[in-house]
């Protein structure tokens, strides 16, 4: 859901925009040398590393994996935004932060049948700036109890 | 008396009934998107709505040199609307300008036949199986050259 007086952040992956509600938001990281532990991995559950946040270790997340889209930089390059969630804060590595924009400036795009039948598109979302698409990332998707397929 | 659009992308020709064309557009910035179905890499935004890109025979390399120069062919479908890149040659002939050829087999089931004008061989397009095979997720639906090429010879292959 898209509030008109909420504020968006913007973000990159892979030459990709992504838009993200800010209320999920607790801080973004950059950069991230030395704070990642990807001994602590669990690919089963797309985590693929643990981050040192407010002196605990929380699962990190790259959306990449579930997207299929690769991603130029390397894991240590990347930023991270880290998340709250219903079992705590969690992390996505992206390539960058483009900023912040308030939700008045964007328009919900249409998505034709054609597209809703690709697997993992069904209920997906893109809006519009300036007729630019970018895709709506919705975390629950990506980790969490209700995890859905992406 | 019915129309088709011609276009050319690659090195082949394409005719789509005109009544399957809703424009002719050209500058518009093409993107990239996660969750596409196979055999679509990129969308164009048009009056708000998603559109899907085929680009027949052409890699993606040559795309993210100057997509601002293609132009698209903005077709539509049962399944929405579709664009087809192609070079800034379009133009629209009336079918008796020209000589129709329907193959007892076609090559690929979106090919419903041949269209003959100024020595040149347009083949015909129907889009809606075309959109129908996108959505199926057919990744071997061959939008390049020798991807064509290997199902054909995969039937050929098939039928020895």
């Amino acid at each position: 859901m898209i509030k008109a007086d909420g504020k968006m952040l913007i973000f990159v992956l892979a030459d990709i925009r992504f838009v993200l509600d800010l209320d999920h938001v607790v801080e973004v990281l950059e950069p991230l040398s030395g704070r990642l532990d990807v001994q602590r991995s669990d690919l089963r559950q797309g985590i693929v590393a643990a981050l040192e946040f407010r002196h605990t270790a929380i699962p990190v997340i790259d959306p990449t994996l579930s997207l299929g889209l690769v991603s130029d930089l390397g894991l240590t390059q990347r930023s991270a935004l880290v998340l709250r969630g219903t079992e705590g804060n969690w992390a996505i590595l992206v390539d960058r932060v483009d900023g912040l924009a308030p939700g008045s400036l964007f328009s919900r795009a249409e998505i034709p049948a054609l597209l809703r039948a690709a697997p993992g598109c069904a209920d997906c979302q893109v809006l519009l700036v300036e007729d630019a698409p970018l895709m709506v990332f919705e975390p629950e998707r990506f980790y969490g109890i209700n995890r859905a397929q992406v | 008396m019915t129309a088709f659009g011609l276009f050319q992308t690659g090195k082949l020709d394409y005719a789509v009934p005109l009544i399957h064309i809703r424009r002719i557009i050209q500058g518009h910035t093409i993107y990239p998107l996660p969750l596409l179905p196979a055999g679509v890499d990129y969308v164009l935004v048009h009056e708000s709505t998603l559109v899907p890109i085929v680009f027949f025979g052409q890699g993606r390399d040559r795309l993210t040199g100057s997509p601002e120069s293609e132009c698209f062919v903005l077709v539509d479908s049962e399944y929405g609307s579709l664009a087809f890149a192609s070079q800034p040659n379009s133009r629209i002939i009336a079918d008796h300008k020209g000589t129709l050829s329907v193959p007892r087999q076609r090559d690929a089931p979106w090919q419903v036949g041949t269209f003959y004008y100024q020595e040149r061989t347009y083949h015909i397009l129907d889009v809606d199986v075309l959109a129908m095979e996108i959505t199926r997720g057919n990744g071997s639906i061959c939008l390049t050259l020798s991807g064509s090429r290997r199902l054909n010879e995969e039937e050929a292959a098939a039928r020895r």
